[in-house]
């Protein structure tokens, strides 16, 4: 029997100057029997200013647990366990009516596809304006102006005009824009990004990814950015957490993870990516097999089917979130750890 | 060289606009402007461009189901017009496949109905050899013949896309349109379709034209890249020469765009830039259509439409059609973004 | 939205003119000769000759149409025997009457129709949704002439809190409070049918709209859940269901004729029911025609309201 070193305690995420954390969240639809886990047991953290990307294929919980943390979980869904705190409050708790007052000038969310995240039958004025006349105490004057003010923020040009437009008249990039300046309205400390960009043509895309980078660097805002797509990350992100069946698989500076991974699923994405960078038109090799059913877990480490590092004990147990490596700084949630170089050496006795 | 299995020339498509009270027609938009191009048989041409450029619009035209506004379109030697004429209705020999797996199958059918559908409607197999074919079909595209009882809803978006192929395969056409068929699934889904449609194509010897705006997955399916912007071919030629070293500003853009993933690089590398959002396709401005966007333009550039040319001293299939692609600042930026790309 | 109102109000033309075609075809295919209706079986067969002159009743059947259009063009829809009357000032007598009620119905319906349904939306599944889908159930089962004698016995007889029948007293006094009295029940009884129908509606279109990615928008941003539902559900929610209060309008337009029979209104409908016991043919014909054009026209504005909520039709 092999010892092997005994790990840290998954102390990441201790930013102490974290402005907002997630803690042991837990999110789940459906009762009873027919309750399905979607976030099993997620902790992240971002510093004021600072830029966490969030990654994972669909299906890994990564949009369900900031819906939860915003309190916009769909019908049926609810958070199970776990905390969710900004600047040290926990929101989990508050009432509906404080939970309104946090959304918008704590957390703010830009949604996926603007298309349908604007009210198709008010104009981008109107929809923009609304907070800041009703909750926020502006005079319709003052609004439009701050509207106009936003709108050439996110670099939309003749803003003054655009006010009276409605969403479908505007093309894909001109309305994720104006999402964006309704996100930053209330100047929240955090804002969330899903999948920002993957609606969006390539060179939208570019533009797109660049212009919430400067608006949080110039705002003082954390930003969360959720994707599936590593690449996005690489160019915003100082930090990511690599989510795989709603746990929370690794977490690292993004320099670090893209140079050192250390999860088996992590460096499978990344040679994904790579592969298509050969020159040789050669078979590509994908990840084999499907990305996780919350609805049929498995046994063991959710990743197991699909490992090519697989061991009796990854079929068997569960790994916990531990780091063995950096004190602290890079988390990993694997049996194996097949990357670095001491948990090899140690473990060639019990092969697969 | 094999003979071009299909052949554009000067391909214009155009839709009417319809304004006023007795909705007459006011003017057409210009989805697909005089394009022309040759995909080799057994081989892929990747369609690359944005929303807007006319890629989907060329890909349905080269089927017959957008119709044809001007020049002519020939698979394996004989014009689709004629084609059409004589069939009635889309040539056996070509087929498409959509991008959206969950729209594109019928929710109402089993896989199995789906499949028996098509051989039946083509009267190549009915009842109980049907159903032998349809098992083949779900051997060749990799699923387990056991799914032809399932409804489409019980299926992955990667199980559904490899349906949606069986069933173009159904009718062993030779060639296939594919629109963006990985576009819609996980990376790591998109990498198995990929593999499954290189092996059909080695073993059955498919053309190919796969219209994406990824340009990592077309860099690997493709051996020739034909780059459109606003309805107009902006450049073409050999993959390789294609990426290494774009002629065209706006080739250079959609590289620039795509991100590296390795940080250090990403946040440091030069970029090409667009300036604006492509241009509205009712109204086409006279001269190259990317004059609005692009870092180069001048005067001549809204005046005439460039046309497609090769670079002195480089591979003469590789064409690009602009104005300023001889002269040293331009090359000069664009080989320094095209560095920049490599990780 | 001028040119859409335009382009809308030239498609209703032809629709209009197949609306008279229908009517004028339909006294065609009633069994019987007008002469013997109109003059009665002891007529000699000269007298009989000179009406079917004087009514035209010999020419061809297009050269009949064309008369007709003629008249109707002048206002004349023909002489009613049931009233000894034109046709034309029998409806116009009554038309005010039961537009009153039509309108009182609509107004009913719609507005108790969307925010029971709205109500109901809001917790799916709940008691107060289950509730409304019995009650929904219960109105769309049940006959409007069953409904309205219910109510007649028990508001009117068993207590004695709203009148029976009319328009007004028998003793005449017409003052607003005795004519609201008076329409309490037959506006409650045409109106069910459509508020149950408009209620499901409703709900169903609330359903749809309260999960869309732009409501979760505007809860993001801190918006309450009053403003969600009233300003940014509500009317997504709406083209949907205007469409089905613009179908119900011709229900109601129909429904009238069974209401008012039963209530007494004295109404359109009420002629209506009274000519097709006489087989009064112009009177029948008149009110088909008046009715038909009514339901035009209240769709041409359903069509117009929808295009105001949902401003993506006006370019179509």
């Amino acid at each position: 029997m092999m010892m092997f070193t005994k790990p840290h305690p998954a102390q990441t995420i201790c930013s102490s100057d974290a402005v907002f954390e997630v803690k042991d969240l837990g999110v789940a639809y459906g009762r009873d029997a027919a309750s399905v886990q979607v976030v099993n047991d997620v902790s992240l953290s971002v510093g004021r200013g600072e830029a966490l990307g969030v990654v994972g294929e669909s299906g890994c919980g990564k949009s369900q647990t900031m819906l939860a943390a915003l309190g916009l979980l769909p019908r049926g869904g609810r958070i199970t366990s776990g905390q969710v705190l900004l600047e040290g409050r926990n929101l989990v708790d508050l009432s509906p009516r404080e939970m309104r007052a946090v959304r918008g000038s704590g957390i703010a969310l830009i949604s996926q596809d603007a298309l349908t995240s604007l009210n198709p039958a008010m104009t981008i004025g109107t929809q923009m304006a609304e907070p800041m006349i009703h909750y926020g105490g502006m005079s319709r004057s003052a609004a439009r102006t701050r509207c106009i003010e936003l709108l050439d923020l996110v670099g939309i040009p003749g803003a003054a005009t655009r006010l009276a437009s409605y969403p479908h008249e505007l093309s894909g990039g001109m309305r994720q824009r104006a999402l964006i300046a309704m996100a930053i309205s209330a100047n929240p400390k955090v804002l969330i990004a899903d999948e920002p960009t993957t609606a969006l043509d390539v060179t939208t895309q570019s533009q797109i990814l660049r212009l919430i980078d400067s608006l949080r660097k110039e705002l003082g805002m954390a930003l969360i950015l959720i994707t599936h797509d590593l690449g996005v990350v690489a160019g915003v992100a100082d930090r990511v957490a690599v989510l795989y069946a709603g746990r929370v698989v690794e977490t690292a500076e993004t320099e670090t993870l893209f140079a050192s991974p250390r999860h088996p699923y992590t460096k499978a994405l990344l040679d994904t990516i790579s592969q298509l960078e050969d020159e040789v038109s050669e078979r590509l090799n994908p990840i084999p097999g499907l990305p996780p059913d919350p609805r049929n877990p498995v046994q063991g480490c959710p990743f197991n089917p699909r490992c090519d590092y697989v061991r009796e004990v990854c079929r068997a147990d569960l790994p916990a979130l531990a780091d063995s490596v950096e004190g602290g700084r890079h988390p990993v949630r694997c049996h194996v750890d097949p990357f670095v170089g001491l948990s090899l050496t140690m473990a060639s006795g019990g092969a697969r | 060289m094999s003979a071009p299995a299909i052949q554009l020339k000067d391909v214009s498509v155009r839709f009417p606009i319809r304004k006023g009270i007795l909705r007459r027609v006011a003017g057409e938009v210009h989805a697909v402007d005089s394009v022309s191009f040759d995909i080799a048989e057994g081989e892929t041409v990747g369609l690359v461009g944005e929303s807007g450029s006319g890629k989907s619009t060329t890909g349905r035209a080269l089927i017959g189901l957008a119709p044809l506004a001007g020049g002519t379109v020939e698979c394996f030697g004989r014009d689709l017009r004629a084609l059409r004429q004589a069939h009635g209705a889309l040539p056996r020999m070509s087929q498409i496949v959509f991008q959206d797996p969950y729209a594109s199958l019928n929710p109402r059918m089993t896989i199995g109905e789906t499949l028996k559908e098509v051989l039946e409607v083509h009267e190549l197999a009915k009842g109980h050899d049907a159903d032998q074919r349809v098992g083949r079909l779900l051997d060749d595209v990799g699923l387990r013949r056991d799914l032809a009882e399932r409804y489409p809803h019980a299926l992955s978006g990667g199980q559904r896309q490899r349906v949606a192929i069986a069933r173009a395969l159904a009718i062993e056409p030779k060639f296939i349109v594919l629109d963006e068929v990985v576009s819609a699934l996980d990376v790591s889904i998109q990498g198995q379709i990929v593999n499954l449609l290189q092996d059909l194509q080695q073993d059955r010897g498919l053309t190919y034209l796969f219209i994406t705006h990824d340009l990592s997955i077309v860099r690997h399916v493709s051996h020739s890249i034909v780059v459109m912007y606003g309805g107009q071919i902006m450049e073409k030629g050999p993959r390789k020469s294609i990426f290494s070293a774009p002629l065209h500003p706006y080739t250079s853009a959609l590289l620039s765009a795509v991100p590296v993933p390795n940080p250090r690089i990403e946040r440091m590398r030069p970029r090409i830039d667009v300036r604006s959002e492509p241009p509205d396709p009712s109204a086409p401005l006279p001269g190259c259509r990317f004059q609005k966007s692009c870092l180069f333009a001048t005067e001549i550039c809204r005046t005439s439409r460039p046309q497609l040319r090769s670079m002195t001293g480089r591979d003469p299939d590789h064409l690009a059609a602009c104005h300023h692609m001889q002269e040293p600042h331009v090359r000069e930026a664009l080989s320094r973004a095209a560095q920049g790309a490599v990780s | 939205m001028i040119s859409f109102i335009l382009n809308r109000a030239l498609q209703i033309i032809p629709v209009i003119i197949g609306v008279t075609l229908a009517t004028f075809l339909l006294a065609q295919i009633i069994p019987g000769d007008p002469a013997d209706v109109l003059l009665g079986s002891m007529a000699s067969e000269e007298a009989r000759q000179q009406l079917r002159l004087s009514l035209g009743l010999n020419e061809p059947i297009y050269v009949q149409y064309a008369i007709y259009l003629k008249n109707l063009l002048q206002g004349d829809l023909g002489q009613s025997f049931t009233f000894a009357q034109p046709v034309t000032q029998v409806i116009v007598e009554r038309l005010f009457n039961t537009s009153l009620l039509a309108i009182a119905a609509i107004i009913l319906a719609s507005v108790a129709g969307v925010a029971a349904g709205t109500w109901a939306a809001l917790k799916p599944g709940s008691l107060r949704d289950q509730g409304l889908s019995v009650v929904v159930l219960f109105f769309n089962s049940m006959p409007s002439f069953w409904l309205g004698l219910v109510l007649i016995l028990t508001f009117g007889l068993h207590l004695r809190l709203l009148p029976v029948g009319g328009m007004q007293d028998a003793t005449g006094s017409s003052g607003i409070g005795s004519l609201v009295a008076h329409m309490v029940l037959p506006t409650i009884t045409l109106a069910a049918w459509s508020l149950a129908v408009i209620a499901r509606m409703t709900r169903s279109a609330i359903l749809d709209v309260i999960n869309s990615d732009y409501i979760r928008t505007a809860r993001s941003r801190g918006v309450g859940e009053a403003r969600i539902v009233l300003r940014h559900a509500l009317p997504n929610a709406m083209p949907s269901v205007i469409t089905v209060i613009g179908m119900q309008m011709g229900f109601l337009l129909s429904g009238a004729v069974l209401t008012e029979t039963v209530f007494s209104w004295p109404g359109i409908g009420l002629a209506m029911f009274q000519a097709i016991s006489t087989r009064d043919i112009p009177l029948i014909q008149g009110g088909i025609l008046v009715l038909a054009v009514a339901f035009v026209l209240i769709n041409f504005a359903v069509d117009i309201l929808y295009a105001y909520f949902n401003p993506k039709v006006k370019l179509a």
